[in-house]
């Protein structure tokens, strides 16, 4: 069966070795992805238009802004298709022995991880942040903070970060991401224009239409990274306790 | 100094191939989870490397930093899988009949 | 100046490769876990902090404020591997041990097991039986380890 496996990687890995063939050579002007005129558009006029200098997230959050939208509600989904498969009710109310749960993975590595959670935490809010000008946004600095929560359950246990972040506080969290998001574009459907279109929105933002759209971008990234945030950890203490929410991994 | 900075980069890479083996043939799973962790910090060394490379540091090196942060999570995540969960060894069953 | 603190920098990034030479050798052809543990442990540590010293030193060599941001940021790299290096060493180590992994001891010649390494079980004598009785962790051991820490 091994070796069925092994001959099985072998000529998938051929044919799309001999698949790459036909793609456009590197940095090729004329290549499809490259010549059309959407993508002239996007590198032409991203900067004038939005003042974002990172094309990456200008296309995911404004240009594309319905995409992502029900890209972060794809995560929400999962999330709750989790929670909905894996989590088990029975006896966890009576269960949960605070003091006699898992207390960590030793001084140690408890020490060493309230040094770098706050590192970590606001390198994470940096990324969120600063996700117009490098690499970076919503979903990235969303799973390092959701990192940062496992990293805490890994280090000191699960039922302390559960009483940092709670089931019931993670679910409020992602709803609220979602939240965020639609409701960004409601308000500007409310201002008169059309559903994420975020230029209209200089009425009530400082700055002109422009700069409308480049905080809008945050906005938004703001609420998916709640949402990513808050699924990555339901995700984390689901899987490693099955479901039981207590003496984790 | 780009000739320079370019065979340190592929010394490294070349360095990591002995580590890849020693994830291949490991006997225990604890051996290939160091390996891992070693290919996974030097890793963020060598994306500081090739920013250096691309004259473009100031955006590798966020990379880099979150690579590093994430790297302990895995390691301190499977160590606790094998502390507690189930044992890294398979040979150890028949040598607890010699050893005790 | 430039030239100074390049070749400052070609120093420390190659005295770092110097030592994940070490560290890359040592996990191939080190004996036993623990000794593969102490290579990869050191040895990675140490040259992760003077490969990223020296590209610090690289990227400060044309200065301005950019690149002391970008020089600020390769330091924290360099003191977080300086931190979590050592600590996921120890939790991996301490794993192991719980878990049972027997060291490669000149003790116990019946006991040795083939890990992998260079190791050569003939080349043991027979008289050192007497000399080190190594201390295997029981599995009673182990466990009563495992619930106080």
């Amino acid at each position: 069966m091994k070796v069925f496996g092994l001959v099985a990687v072998f000529v998938v890995g051929l044919l799309l070795l001999s698949a790459t063939q036909d793609f456009p050579s590197w940095g090729n002007p004329r290549s499809a992805a490259s010549d059309g005129e959407v993508s002239s558009f996007y590198i032409e006029k991203t900067e004038a238009v939005t003042k974002v200098p990172n094309m990456v997230t200008a296309v995911l959050a404004d240009f594309r802004g319905y995409d992502t939208m029900f890209e972060t509600v794809v995560i929400f989904i999962a999330g709750i298709g989790i929670i909905a498969v894996l989590r088990n009710f029975e006896g966890s109310d009576s269960s949960i022995d605070y003091d006699n749960d898992d207390n960590g993975a030793g001084l140690l590595a408890r020490f060493t991880c309230s040094l770098i959670l706050p590192f970590i935490q606001i390198f994470a809010l940096y990324v969120v942040a600063h996700g117009h000008h490098s690499p970076g946004g919503g979903f990235q600095g969303g799973v390092m903070l959701g990192a940062s929560y496992i990293l805490l359950a890994l280090a000191f246990g699960l039922s302390k970060a559960k009483r940092i972040f709670s089931e019931r506080r993670t679910m409020i969290f992602a709803v609220v991401g979602i939240f965020i998001y639609v409701g960004w574009g409601v308000l500007c459907l409310l201002l008169g224009g059309e559903f994420l279109n975020y230029s209209v929105l200089d009425s009530i933002l400082p700055g002109d239409a422009m700069m409308a759209r480049s905080y809008s971008m945050l906005v938004v990234e703001i609420g998916v990274a709640f949402t990513v945030t808050a699924i990555m950890f339901s995700m984390y203490s689901n899987l490693s306790t099955r479901g039981r929410l207590s003496k984790g991994l | 100094m780009e000739i320079a900075l370019m065979v340190a980069g592929i010394c490294l890479f070349l360095m990591m191939i002995p580590i890849m083996c020693r994830i291949i043939i490991g006997p225990t799973a604890i051996d290939r989870i160091v390996a891992v962790n070693v290919i996974g910090t030097k890793t963020a060394v060598l994306l500081i490397i090739i920013g250096a490379l691309f004259d473009n540091v100031s955006m590798f090196v966020d990379f880099a930093i979150a690579y590093a942060a994430l790297n302990f999570l895995g390691s301190l995540a499977a160590s606790r899988y094998f502390n507690r969960t189930r044992p890294a060894y398979g040979k150890r069953s028949s040598m607890e009949v010699k050893g005790s | 100046m430039d030239e100074i603190l390049n070749g400052l920098s070609i120093i420390l990034i190659f005295s770092g490769l110097i030592f994940f030479m070490g560290a890359s050798v040592g996990l191939m052809r080190f004996p036993d876990f623990y000794t593969r543990m102490h290579a990869a442990g050191k040895g990675d540590t140490l040259s992760t902090i003077l490969i990223t010293a020296g590209m610090a030193v690289q990227v400060l060599s044309h200065f301005d404020v950019v690149s002391l941001f970008v020089a600020i940021k390769i330091i924290a790299i360099a003191v977080l591997i300086m931190l979590t290096s050592p600590t996921s060493t120890h939790l991996l180590m301490k794993a192991g041990y719980d878990d049972g992994i027997d060291p490669v001891t000149s003790s116990d010649k019946d006991g040795i097991i083939d890990l992998g390494g260079p190791f050569i079980k003939g080349s043991q004598s027979g008289d050192s039986e007497s000399k080190v009785k190594k201390k295997i962790p029981s599995k009673k051991k182990s466990a009563a380890r495992r619930n106080s820490v």
